[in-house]
């Protein structure tokens, strides 16, 4: 399994900035997608239309409430009262059978709440769930890549914890491995940073570059613009359900787009020290020694 | 200790624990006895005492107790809460008000499976109402409405139960509050049958669902992107616990605990997997009960003490200690 | 849940409860069969027939009223075994079976017996069941009213080949229900109520054998209306049936709200619907009319 995904993924490249690739290489695609549930005003999503091209590392921005978790749900068929297409690895979505899907695409949601007392290892090893039988136990490839997923996000001392002895970080960790121990070809990952101290969030921002250097597809669900920017090649900016711009960071980080899209003066800059796109909010209190310093800039 | 050690020391401890229902009771009978009145020899008594009346009990207690405790293991995943047990989801009141108003007209009278049936029918009622009430739109089962919904059923047919009790005479209330209380007196082989028919099945998809329902410990929407069919396996589950239940209550009253404890206490000693925590919740509680049953009924000989009596007396105090026991190596849930 | 009905009271109850409304026909057979005869045919209070080869040589009795009347007849060597509630001396040391509702089966069963007599009605349909499954003979009486009562030690006499003691019995409890009517026959019938105490307090109604003897004892049950044998009624319908004279099982004290109407505890005679009949008619209508008995004449 993992030398076949190797392969495709060489067979691939990557997707580097600014290039178009077909619907037919594409790892996930909406259709004008359109999610609306029977009690809402507004829809949800209204005819979003995307493409995350097959090994890209492709981040989603947004207000709270712009529809970045429904785009999710909507792209791997877990949201009812949708209209429009979604694909995945070029197939319909409901055409994925769900275990199938699961060898496919890897997901970390924004957070989970356990039941019960289980340690490291235990929750990684449940992304292998897709390659077993009802009752089968681990063969050695199971292992191996249990063993791998963890190695990679450096969790592998930590294999016998239980998750509520581990720092937040660890947490989030445990379960992008879980995720990768599903030898996906793409990885969907919902805010997995938010409440991470810097050097977790580049911990994992890096693990997901290197994977998408590898070959891997990477959707990321973020806030933090900057750092969106830094390892994206794509981004997909939604403003109230709608596709507000998409494409390359230098063309979606616009400062008129950004200010409408999020209601804030925002300016935009290149970043000395990556030489990427540097979103800077703007503050509207005037505050005695800021304005000092910004009229001295 | 690995898990197929503990599937083999409990396999061996059912059997044994089997053996000594059958061997002991409110007569004193020797060993020899027994044995010859297995083998269809003996004094004719014996005989009647050995295979009509010890026998279908043990058989009973393991059907019972190891299906109380199947269904407590599952529902406790199901409804992702500790405190999960059968009858939190209103089936031992659905029960207990078809058994009251079986009693309470008189059917018992003129047909003897009056009761059971009356009993399954008022736990089926129960179980159809619940699972509407939380069915969503497009086929699911909301869990959380699912635990709402039954206990909220589940006070209505007791007030029902309640109710009737009110109006009707000493007989009845006597009688009444004797099966709410359990007892695995009357089992006979014919209501042994209808409980295997109903337990054997059902324990044999549930152990099949293990690996679905160890991923629903960590959340449905997770589990869904693991590649499980979260909500066919929550339907399938919910349904197949809840008849399992209500064939138990059914057969031998609201016997109660075992569900609760004897799925934790394994839980305790083997963790969570369930492909482990499954078949050894059925087994242990299959010698829990059958044990507890052997106390019940000797050691106030002629008189039995109600099953659910003993199950808290043994269990509370013996769970305790396993808490106590297991609580310096495993932390609490986190979140 | 909670019951506000005491276990004493429920336990004194099940001896001499049943479905209301359900009456078998009883063993209605000519009065010439009276002498032991063999193969005996008769028809018990559920209705079930029964054929009687011989009498029977091993016997137990779930039912007090039974029990009692055995004892009454000098019969008590045929009982092998006793219920819990069973606390005659003769019978102190054979083994008991428990309650007489769900008895203990497998003492039962090991006691080897010839017939069992057992509560007839619905409270323990499976008792009666499993005793068929295991092949063992019983025989089901309801002792409810005063006739139930005289009946069962009819049914008994015959079947245990003892007519003749069953007959002398009989005549005596007669004796002493006709004197106790003839003495109060001309005297005004007081209203009366027996209460068996729990909260709403239970009562007896038409049917029961309190009831008849209340009657027989010349008094009047003011809850003649009331539908099941034992029911309980509230307190405002006890003060509104303006009452005479209340009874109370043993051991009962007067509820306050009542403190006014006088008030008498039943001896225990009358606790148990069986060959003490007679005294117990004699016992209640000396409360009720205590001026008729004065003098003692038969």
């Amino acid at each position: 399994m993992s030398s076949e995904s190797t392969e495709s993924a060489g067979a691939r490249g990557s997707a580097g900035p600014g290039s178009t690739e077909r619907t037919e290489s594409a790892a996930l695609e909406a259709t004008e997608l359109t999610v609306h549930y029977p009690n809402a005003p507004e829809p949800a999503l209204d005819s979003v239309t995307m493409v995350v091209p097959r090994g890209a590392f492709y981040a989603v921005l947004g207000p709270n409430g712009s529809g970045k978790s429904t785009l999710l749900r909507a792209l791997l068929g877990m949201v009812s009262h949708v209209e429009g297409q979604a694909h995945v690895s070029g197939r319909p979505i409901s055409n994925w059978d769900r275990r199938a899907l699961a060898r496919e695409a890897g997901v970390v949601t924004q957070s989970e709440s356990l039941a019960f007392p289980i340690t490291v290892r235990e929750l990684v090893a449940m992304g292998r769930y897709p390659y077993l039988g009802a009752l089968q136990s681990e063969t050695p490839t199971d292992g191996e890549a249990i063993s791998e997923a963890m190695r990679m996000c450096d969790i592998e001392p930590l294999a016998h914890r239980f998750l509520s002895t581990l720092s937040g970080g660890e947490i989030q960790r445990t379960r992008v491995a879980r995720a990768l121990a599903q030898e996906p070809n793409i990885l969907v990952l919902d805010e997995p940073t938010a409440s991470l101290d810097v050097r977790h969030e580049m911990e994992i921002l890096e693990l997901l570059r290197a994977s998408a250097d590898r070959g891997m597809t990477i959707f990321l669900i973020t806030h933090h613009l900057d750092l969106a920017a830094r390892f994206a090649d794509r981004l997909l900016l939604l403003d109230r359900g709608r596709v507000a711009a998409e494409g390359d960071p230098r063309e979606v980080l616009k400062e008129e787009t950004l200010r409408r899209v999020y209601g804030w003066p925002i300016s935009v800059s290149d970043d000395p020290a990556t030489g990427v796109p540097h979103v800077t909010p703007l503050s509207t209190v005037s505050h005695p020694q800021r304005s000092a310093a910004e009229a001295s800039e | 200790m690995r898990p197929l050690a503990w599937v083999t020391l409990l396999g061996v401890a059912m059997v044994l624990v089997f053996l000594l229902s059958i061997r002991l009771g409110s007569v004193d009978l020797t060993t020899g006895e027994v044995f010859r009145a297995i083998r269809g020899e003996g004094d004719l008594n014996v005989r009647r005492i050995i295979v009509d009346l010890r026998a279908p009990r043990a058989v009973m207690a393991i059907l019972v107790g190891g299906g109380l405790s199947l269904a407590g293991a599952v529902f406790q995943a199901l409804l992702r809460n500790p405190l999960a047990e059968p009858y939190i989801l209103g089936i031992s009141g659905g029960a207990a008000t078809g058994a009251v108003l079986a009693l309470a007209l008189g059917l018992t009278a003129s047909l003897s499976w009056a009761l059971p049936a009356a009993a399954f029918a008022g736990a089926l009622l129960a179980i159809v109402l619940v699972l509407r009430v939380a069915s969503t739109a497009d086929g699911g089962v909301d869990v959380r409405v699912l635990l709402l919904a039954g206990v909220v059923v589940g006070a209505f047919f007791t007030a029902c139960m309640s109710f009737v009790l009110s109006i009707s005479d000493a007989r009845t209330v006597r009688s009444t509050v004797l099966w709410m209380m359990g007892s695995l007196a009357g089992s006979d082989w014919r209501t042994v049958l209808m409980v295997t028919l109903y337990t054997l099945p059902a324990v044999v998809v549930l152990v099949g669902l293990a690996r679905p329902l160890n991923l629903l410990a960590i959340g449905e929407e997770t589990a869904g992107y693991l590649g499980a069919n979260v909500e066919r396996v929550k339907r399938v589950a919910y349904v197949l616990a809840s008849l399992l239940t209500a064939a138990a209550v059914a057969a031998t009253g609201v016997i109660g605990f075992v569900g609760l404890i004897v799925p934790h206490g394994v839980r305790l000693l083997v963790g969570a997997d369930h492909r482990v925590l499954l078949p050894l919740s059925f087994l242990a509680g299959a010698v829990f009960l059958t044990l507890v049953d052997v106390v019940a009924r000797t050691v106030l000989s002629p008189a039995e003490v109600p099953i659910g009596v003993i199950t808290a007396f043994v269990g509370v105090p013996l769970f305790l200690l396993l808490l106590r026991h297991s609580l310096g190596g495993r932390p609490g849930t986190g979140s | 849940m909670r019951w506000s009905v005491n276990w004493f009271l429920v336990a004194t109850l099940v001896g001499c409860d049943a479905i209301p409304g359900e009456q078998a026909p009883t063993g209605a057979d000519d009065p010439e069969a009276s002498r032991a005869s063999y193969p005996l045919q008769l028809v018990d209070d559920a209705g079930a027939r029964h054929t009687f080869e011989a009498a029977p040589g091993r016997m137990i009795s779930l039912v007090p009223s039974a029990t009692e009347a055995l004892l009454a007849m000098a019969l008590d060597d045929r009982l092998v075994g006793r219920t819990d509630y069973d606390r005659m001396p003769e019978l102190a040391d054979l083994p008991s079976v428990g309650g007489g509702l769900q008895p203990n089966l497998e003492i039962l069963v090991s006691l080897d017996l010839d017939l069992v007599i057992r509560f007839a009605g619905g409270s323990d349909l499976a008792t009666a069941q499993r005793l068929t499954e295991l092949g063992i003979p019983h025989f089901a009486v309801q002792p409810d009213g005063i006739e139930d009562v005289l009946s069962i030690i009819r049914d008994l006499g015959r079947i245990t080949g003892a007519s003749d003691a069953a007959e002398a019995l009989l005549s005596e409890i007669q004796i002493d229900l006709d004197d106790v009517a003839r003495r109060v026959a001309t005297l005004s019938n007081p209203r009366v109520a027996y209460l068996l105490g729990g909260d709403p307090p239970w009562v007896a109604g038409p049917g029961t054998y309190i009831d008849e003897l209340i009657a027989l004892a010349g008094g009047r049950n003011v809850f003649d209306d009331l539908g099941p044998l034992y029911a309980p009624v509230s307190m405002e319908a006890l003060l509104d049936r303006d009452l005479d004279l209340i009874l109370l099982s043993n051991g009962l004290p007067e509820p306050p709200p009542l403190a006014h109407v006088p008030s008498a505890v039943l001896p225990a005679s009358v606790e148990i619907p069986g060959p003490g009949l007679g005294q117990a008619a004699r016992d209640i209508a000396r409360l009720i009319h205590p001026g008729a008995f004065d003098e003692r004449s038969r």
